[in-house]
């Protein structure tokens, strides 16, 4: 483990920042990956914003809006209809 | 459309008795309006599949039901109108998107009625912004960590306002990424695009979605330390980092 680590390059916190869009979407592939997540592992504040910036993302996924339809469908029924 | 109203005048007739040979004539004509028919209702069906996303979409743009449910129609009609321009009917929720999209961002760029949101000085103002930086440094609450405490308090109001703050096409970008849930690849085919660019404004948008949200924050009483940490974070990077430079300056206002 030891060993195979000694080939990873370290990256510093302002590097790193640059590929967190990257990895929360899951683009991140490869070496560049591996170094990220070896850095992210021994970085608690560089863990941290990436576990935050992850928890943002879910939340902004599931932040509810008005999802009351019936009153376009019968909208968009009609407008199909005519046309 | 017309060969709807060709079908139903068919339909409607008063049956006739027509020899073997005015049958023959009149059967490639009425395979042709029944074709047509099937061809709109396969269309309309399509469409209504796709509606509850878009209007989901809709809503996260514009977060008003009317504005939302006018886009929604307005986008409908030009796809009936252009639906010779589609040429694989399976990427029909695509092509309503895109089409959505631009309407969006027209509208919003034309309309007196919403405020010009200027991209250049949002750039300018939440360039790199992290909400993260800034709230963990702050004494939100004693209790959890800053940021855990933060991320309960937000209301989806709250995050939907902040998406309402962006910039159009930042906003088109974040929203398909983030609640479309779409890649960039596709995102970018949608907007004609490249794919740098969307990744460009992902990265943009949620900038000033955290520095829209960080004010919200100190709207709510969220207050910054007033001696920023110096070593707080456990680094093995060798970077000394002090974290300063996206911490408000202290606003110790009681809310």
């Amino acid at each position: 483990m030891a060993k195979a680590q000694q080939h990873i390059r370290k990256t510093t916190c302002e590097e790193a920042e640059k590929w967190f869009n990257d990895l929360i979407d899951g683009y991140l592939k490869g070496k560049t990956r591996t170094e990220l997540e070896y850095h992210i592992d021994h970085c608690k504040h560089c863990f941290g914003r990436v576990e935050f910036e992850k928890k943002l993302k879910e939340r902004i996924r599931t932040a509810k809006v008005d999802r009351n339809t019936a009153s376009l469908r019968k909208k968009i029924v009609r407008l199909l209809d005519e046309v | 459309m017309e060969f709807l109203q060709q079908h139903h005048q068919l339909m409607s007739a008063p049956r006739i008795f027509v020899s073997s040979g005015d049958f023959d004539k009149l059967y490639p004509a009425l395979k042709t309006v029944k074709s047509k028919v099937s061809k709109h209702d396969d269309l309309k069906k399509s469409i209504l599949d796709c509606l509850d996303d878009l209007y989901r979409f809709a809503l996260s743009l514009s977060h008003n039901s009317t504005d939302a449910e006018d886009l929604v129609s307005e986008t409908v009609l030009k796809a009936i109108e252009n639906i010779s321009k589609l040429n694989d009917k399976t990427k029909m929720k695509q092509w309503l998107f895109r089409i959505l999209s631009h309407k969006f961002i027209d509208q919003r760029r034309k309309s007196k009625r919403f405020p010009h949101l200027s991209l250049e000085k949002e750039n300018n103002e939440s360039a790199n912004f992290s909400l993260y930086e800034s709230v963990s440094h702050s004494s939100f609450t004693e209790n959890e960590t800053p940021e855990s405490s933060l991320m309960q308090k937000f209301l989806d109001e709250n995050i939907q306002q902040a998406i309402m703050e962006l910039p159009e096409v930042f906003r088109v970008a974040l929203v398909l990424c983030d609640k479309e849930e779409m890649s960039y690849q596709e995102i970018a085919e949608m907007l004609d695009v490249a794919v740098g660019t969307v990744r460009s404004r992902i990265a943009r948008g949620r900038s000033i979605l955290q520095k829209k949200l960080w004010q919200q924050a100190l709207e709510m009483g969220i207050r910054t330390r007033t001696t920023a940490p110096s070593k707080e974070k456990e680094c093995t990077c060798g970077e000394e980092k002090t974290l300063t430079s996206n911490i408000e300056q202290p606003i110790l206002s009681e809310k």
